[in-house]
């Protein structure tokens, strides 16, 4: 494909993101945008969005126009309404570059649509081909569908807002150029995030005592349970208050001056009013969640269940804590560690969690769980938001799982995929606490990546065959019976390698990402000759190979720091004399 | 990096004011789609097929 962009100002350049998704979405994406708009603050933002959903995008003053999709009636034609409603979008304003930031499966086809009908200069994200297929348009959007994906089943540690961000950057960084260089670092959460509306406020919330420190809860994605915390803050906490926010999965009988029930009485403007002047937010995984982080407000999210996907939509931002229980979560449980976090100011670190919990009784507990706290990383170890394990005691090592190495390794893997830059093995290594069973686990893995890598250059020698062979031929509807044979042995070769992949990913199943990829990758292919679909092919085989390249440096540099270090003799002999005395 | 920069770049479209050939069948698609969307949301707040009715 020829690149023949026309040299424009910086100032032309207006940019459309189609984002349909949940109310979490638009969040994520408001958070991404103003980070761009920050870097690039010429650029001109448009947003198309569901009606439902508008809502916070229309509290911001730095999006150019925000352009609701149309209503329609089933007793009525709506095609004109349709076509009228598109017409006016395009004939609007012309749009350079346009992404499509909807993930949500209910509304992605529509968003695919939109993104196809509408003219644009560049375009990111997921389209539609001309026989009405999907495809992703781009590297981070394809990384998106195969990895960072709710049901991916694959764990990976950037997130779903960094992703979008990074995404959007490099689309501007190549077709516009660098960021604007008065653009220095810029916190972009706020409390002022949306424009305040001071009516929106509820009474009860305006009339609440002001002593009070408040916590806003949110219930529904807690359960039934979350009653229990409630009691447990008010026995404990004469200083603070709590509010509840959104659903309540039963109804709330706790009666106090230090509870304001504003369930299912809040909409967006007093959410934000409410969220923005409390201390804490205690949530289950839900938009509000998306929303404190926005407004720098501190999350404490309970998360049950194993496995680490709730990073990628966790909260954004620094020190906000998360809880993870293995099943069903104990409010006791969590209060302590909240109670902890809460009164950290007071205690400045002196006491360790370790001894609050034992002195709630509770320390058998809390040491079953595990706790994160968030942190912005500075760009030399990746960016983005992370989610460092806490130990119970400074004193004391939490040792690294096998699944929280691979997962941080798939993500600098991605960095080094389509940022070109992933941080030194070497430094990003040393923060592992090394451990007999992850040491085992990564030998074994060791086997089966050998086995995986020859696989996959045995894939990569048939693509380039493939693509030399058909290369040499005149058309595909005019070659001999010679090369026809020999195409279609390198296409039966290359799905029986697929099979081969599947395969020993089969036995081991944190590679499965790399079949993930190379099956993303294919299913993506956008050349329209046998030629052209065999160099994507290569290009696919050579992906899966800088990845397993990264992650056997990985393996070798951990095993590297877990042998033993000869002493030198003249240490050696020091202490031995030193011993015998 | 090994990922192309075509792959990074984005879809570059050669003649970006030139509308789309399908345009008709995708305004009709468009068209269903919001309307098949709509009526999946008036279901799913129908007293007969909510969460909370169960």
């Amino acid at each position: 494909m020829s690149v023949a962009l026309e040299p424009k100002t910086r100032r032309q350049w207006s940019v459309l993101v189609i984002q349909l998704g949940s109310v979490d979405e638009i969040f994520r994406s408001l958070m991404a945008l103003k980070a761009v708009k920050h870097l690039y603050p010429e650029i001109k933002l448009s947003v198309i969005t569901r009606p439902e959903t508008s809502a916070p995008l229309k509290r911001v003053d730095w999006l150019d126009s925000v352009i609701e999709t149309p209503s329609v009636r089933k007793e009525v034609d709506p095609v004109p309404k349709v076509a009228s409603w598109i017409d006016q979008v395009i004939g609007a304003q012309s749009y350079d570059l346009l992404v499509n930031w909807t993930s949500a499966s209910a509304h992605s086809r529509m968003a695919a649509i939109l993104s196809t009908l509408i003219p644009a200069l560049v375009k990111f994200g997921v389209g539609l081909r001309d026989d009405l297929t999907l495809i992703a348009h781009d590297a981070w959007s394809i990384y998106q569908q195969v990895w960072a994906h709710g049901q991916s089943g694959v764990e990976q540690d950037i997130h779903q807002t960094d992703i979008i961000t990074t995404q959007l950057l490099t689309a501007l960084q190549i077709h516009v150029g660098d960021p604007s260089p008065e653009a220095g670092v810029s916190v972009v959460t706020s409390k002022y995030f949306f424009k305040m509306i001071q009516s929106a406020v509820p009474d009860r919330w305006s009339s609440r005592k002001k002593s009070l420190k408040w916590v806003a809860i949110h219930c529904l994605s807690l359960g039934e349970r979350a009653e229990e915390w409630i009691e447990m803050v008010l026995r404990r906490h004469p200083d603070v208050g709590v509010v509840i926010l959104g659903e309540t999965p039963s109804a709330i009988e706790i009666s106090s001056e230090r509870v304001i029930d504003l369930s299912s009485q809040t909409h967006f403007d007093s959410s934000v009013q409410v969220l923005s002047q409390c201390h804490w937010l205690i949530s289950g995984p839900a938009p509000v969640v998306s929303l404190a982080s926005l407004l720098n407000t501190r999350v404490f999210q309970v998360v049950q269940g194993e496995g680490l996907k709730w990073i990628e939509s966790g909260p954004y931002g620094n020190t906000h804590l998360v809880a993870q229980f293995s099943n069903e979560w104990e409010p006791e449980t969590a209060y302590a560690v909240w109670s902890h976090a809460q009164s950290e100011w007071f205690h400045r670190g002196k006491i360790s969690l370790a001894d609050h919990a034992q002195n709630l009784g509770l320390y058998e507990a809390v040491s079953e769980l595990k706790i994160y706290r968030s942190r912005i990383r500075p760009a030399t170890e990746g960016g983005g938001v992370s989610y460092d394990r806490l130990p119970l005691n400074s004193n004391l090592v939490v040792p690294t799982d096998f699944d929280t190495w691979m997962y941080r390794i798939r993500g600098q893997m991605a960095r080094a995929w389509f940022c070109g830059w992933a941080p030194p093995i070497e430094e990003e290594s040393k923060s592992f606490k090394l451990n007999p069973e992850l040491l085992r686990r990564i030998r074994t893995l060791q086997e089966s990546l050998g086995v995986l890598r020859r696989v996959i250059l045995e894939g990569r020698e048939t693509s380039r065959s493939l693509e030399l062979t058909s290369g040499s031929v005149r058309a595909t509807y005019l070659m001999s019976a010679e090369d026809r044979l020999a195409i279609e042995e390198f296409g039966k070769k290359l799905l029986e390698i697929e099979g081969l992949i599947s395969r020993v990913t089969q036995v081991e199943a944190s590679l499965s990402g790399f079949l993930k990829i190379y099956q993303g990758v294919i299913h993506h292919l956008r050349g329209e000759t046998i030629p052209e679909m065999a160099k994507e092919t290569t290009h696919a085989f050579d992906l899966v190979l800088e990845g397993m390249d990264l992650l056997e440096s990985y393996l070798k540099t951990t095993l590297e720091l877990a042998r033993p270090k000869s002493v030198s003799p003249a240490i050696s002999s020091s202490v031995s004399l030193g011993s015998a005395h | 990096m090994v990922a192309d920069i075509q792959l990074l770049q984005g879809k570059v479209i050669d003649e970006p004011t030139q509308r789309n050939k399908n345009i008709s069948t995708l305004i009709q698609e468009l068209a269903l789609e919001i309307l098949s969307e709509e009526e999946i949301a008036v279901a799913a707040a129908s007293p007969e097929t909510s969460e909370g009715a169960k």
